[in-house]
Parts: structure tokens; C-alpha cells; sequence
């Protein structure tokens, strides 16, 4: 869990240390220039499996890889959060058609842990596309959501990538079509808006 | 309109004050707790006019605002960005099935210099339906392509082939713009 820094108040002839130690890890806390060092939570998950979203399933979508992680938030398939705040999320998932234009619906789903506010088990849901999945099979299909969280999230709070399909859909890697790297990576980012 | 804080300049000899730390923690605050951010949702279904027509999404419920940017009065949107500077804005926006198209427009106010009342579209977002049940949903953002000023507009249109209502299911429409850089 990252700790938020709190900017120090300097008197006349202040010269503590303690006080300019708390003031540079404000720097280090929001100076994102460099992840290796910076304190603030960011997140990129992405998917190296394909995964089939069964039909009329609402379906966690496994984002089980972790290319950059600066809070420890990955737990498998989603992000649980270790620093409370606003994020701002964003994610993608490519699909293969299956040539009857099935809806393919993506939201961010946060379910709340035990030490928000509203209690654990509350679900809510934003940044939802909702679109038909196309009908060409020689093409993948890119969704894209975007969101910021509606609530302030707290430590434990889940956020997942959730899918549903109005028939069953798999996923796609970027080797999938058109020569191999040229596809979206399916994919979650999080980035930490502000403390609230 | 936020207080973008300035951090002092510190010369070689110079015996930093306590002015010149306070001004480095405002820093700190602003980027940590203070920089302009603006959260709304709608609380209602909304019908909209089809064929084209870009209709402003209604946001009447406002879930974060640091800086005055929601209006309120009319239904929430469209935001004042009341702190110029470079902004991130995301949308989303279910609706009953139709095809269509949805995006953020900026309108200038008094306060650009181009004047008032110049609008762009951007982070547009396209839909072709899959079926008449399910409900469409659209997602967008990114960085807004201008620098914005004081009384500029940001608004979260959708322009549906048909006309329909916006739905609650899942989630009601929202949208939220962020103060990036001065």
C-alpha cells in the first residue's frame, strides 16, 4: 500500500529534517516521470491466454499478467485496491467474431471490500461499451472502455474487467491476426487520480 | 478557479525561507489532493432525439468537483473548466439499441481567445447494434486536443440514429474531466 504523503509547513529558520524527508516523498509520490521510484499506484494487466466468454454469461475477463504494478494491486484477474483514492482506468479486449453480430458488452465492475465505507460486497459499475461484436471472421475486434472510479476506492476494493456476450466469443492475443504484432494486447490499465 | 502553485527558484547562496518550502509543499498539495478534477452521473433516463441530432447527455448528479466545474442548473452538464490548463476527460453512456455516434465537444467561452462559442468534437466513439434487446453503451476519452481556458465548456454528446432513451441499467452515463497541466 502506498503511503500518501502528507506536504509538510515550514516555519522561520525551520530546518528539519523530517520535515524535508516528508516533502521529498511528496515529490517521489507524485513525481510519476520515473515508475521505478515513484510512490503512485499505476497498473498495467494484460492477457498472454485466450479466453472464451460464454453466451449470456456476464464473465470476469483474467487479466493474470503484470507488465507494470507500482501498489501490489494484481491479484490474478483484476486489481484489489491497496491505496485509497479516484482512478482512472482503462482497458481493451479483442474478440473473433462469430459472424452473427453478438453484442459484446464490457464494464468496469468494483466490488468493496471491508474497509470502504459502504461496506463489503457493494458492486458498482462504470465505463460500460456496449457494441455488436461484428460479423467478419477473418478480423478481430477491438472494445475499448474508460472510466474513472464513482466512488472512492479503498484497500480491498476489487476492480475488475467484467464481459458479456450474446454469444460465446473468445478472446484474441496480438499474434492472432494480420502478422503477428501489429493487434491490440487485451489489456487493464489504472492510474491514481487524487486522494479523496 | 484553483490556484496553480508556482515553485520558487532557488539560486546558488540562496537561504531557502520559509516562503519559498511552504510554496514547494503547495506543490505537493495541489498534485496530490487539489488539481481540478470533476466527476458527474445522470440519475435519469433521457430521451433523445434520433437522426442525427447531438444530443448534450444529462448529468444531474455530482460525484466529485473541486473546482466549481459543474454547473448543475439545467441538468449538469455541460462542465466549466474554470482553471485553464490541459485536461483528460472519460465518458461513457448506455442507451436503448440504435446505431449512432457519441463524443466530447468543447465549446469556447468568453475567456478563449478564439471567442466564444467555437466548437470541436472529440474521442468519438461509434456503435452498429447487434440487436434490438440489448442495450448500446458507448466509452471514450483521452487528453483533450486544446488547452482550455476559464468559462470553456466541455459536454458529453451522443447523436443516435433513432430516437431513444439513455437507460440505468448496469450503470447511468457518466463523465469526468482532470486538470493534466497548466
Amino acid at each position: 500500500m502506498a503511503t500518501i504523503p502528507t506536504p509538510p509547513t515550514f516555519t522561520s529558520n525551520d530546518s528539519s529534517l523530517a520535515k524535508l524527508q516528508s516533502l521529498a516523498a511528496c515529490a517521489t509520490f507524485v513525481g510519476d516521470v520515473d515508475l521505478s521510484v515513484s510512490g503512485v499506484p499505476f497498473w498495467r494487466l494484460y492477457k498472454t491466454v485466450t479466453q472464451t466468454i460464454p453466451a449470456t454469461t456476464l464473465t470476469v475477463v483474467n487479466m493474470g499478467t503484470v507488465a507494470v504494478d507500482t501498489d501490489g494491486v494484481s491479484n490474478g484477474n483484476g486489481a484489489t485496491i491497496a491505496t485509497r483514492g479516484i482512478y482512472d482506468t482503462t482497458a481493451t479486449v479483442a474478440v473473433t467474431p462469430n459472424a452473427t453480430n453478438n453484442i459484446l458488452r464490457l464494464y468496469f465492475r468494483i466490488t468493496t471490500g471491508a474497509n470502504n465505507p459502504l461496506g463489503a460486497g457493494v458492486i458498482k459499475i462504470y465505463g460500460t461499451c456496449s457494441k455488436g461484436a461484428g460479423t467478419d471472421t477473418s478480423r478481430q475486434i477491438s472494445h475499448t472502455i474508460n472510466g474513472t472510479t464513482p466512488i472512492v476506492v479503498y484497500p480491498l476494493d476489487q476492480i475488475q474487467v467484467m464481459a458479456f456476450a450474446g454469444g460465446a466469443l473468445t478472446t484474441v492475443l496480438p499474434s492472432t491476426f494480420g502478422g503477428g504484432t501489429g493487434n491490440c494486447t487485451p489489456s487493464f490499465t489504472g492510474r491514481y487520480v487524487m486522494f479523496a | 478557479m484553483a490556484v496553480i502553485p508556482v515553485p520558487p527558484l532557488l539560486e546558488a547562496g540562496h537561504v531557502a525561507t520559509a516562503a519559498d518550502m511552504n510554496a514547494i509543499s503547495a506543490v505537493a498539495t495541489f498534485l496530490i489532493s487539489g488539481k481540478p478534477f470533476c466527476m458527474a452521473q445522470a440519475n435519469a433516463t433521457q430521451a433523445l432525439t434520433g437522426g442525427g441530432v447531438r444530443n448534450v447527455v444529462k448529468m444531474q448528479t455530482k460525484l466529485f468537483d473541486t473546482d466549481s466545474i459543474f454547473s448543475g442548473s439545467g441538468g449538469g452538464t455541460p462542465f466549466t473548466i474554470q482553471t485553464p490548463g490541459w485536461y483528460r476527460a472519460k465518458y461513457w453512456c448506455p442507451l436503448a439499441s440504435s446505431n449512432g455516434d457519441c463524443g466530447l465537444f468543447i465549446t469556447t467561452g468568453a475567456g478563449n481567445p478564439q471567442g466564444a462559442g467555437v466548437t470541436n468534437e472529440c474521442w468519438a466513439s461509434g456503435c452498429s447494434v447487434s440487436s434490438t434487446t440489448d442495450y448500446t453503451a458507448y466509452s471514450g476519452g483521452g487528453l483533450l486536443p486544446f488547452y482550455m481556458y476559464a468559462t470553456d465548456q466541455v459536454s458529453l454528446r451522443v447523436s443516435p440514429n433513432s430516437s431513444v432513451s439513455t437507460v440505468l441499467t448496469d450503470s447511468a452515463a457518466g463523465m469526468s474531466v482532470e486538470f493534466v497541466s497548466a
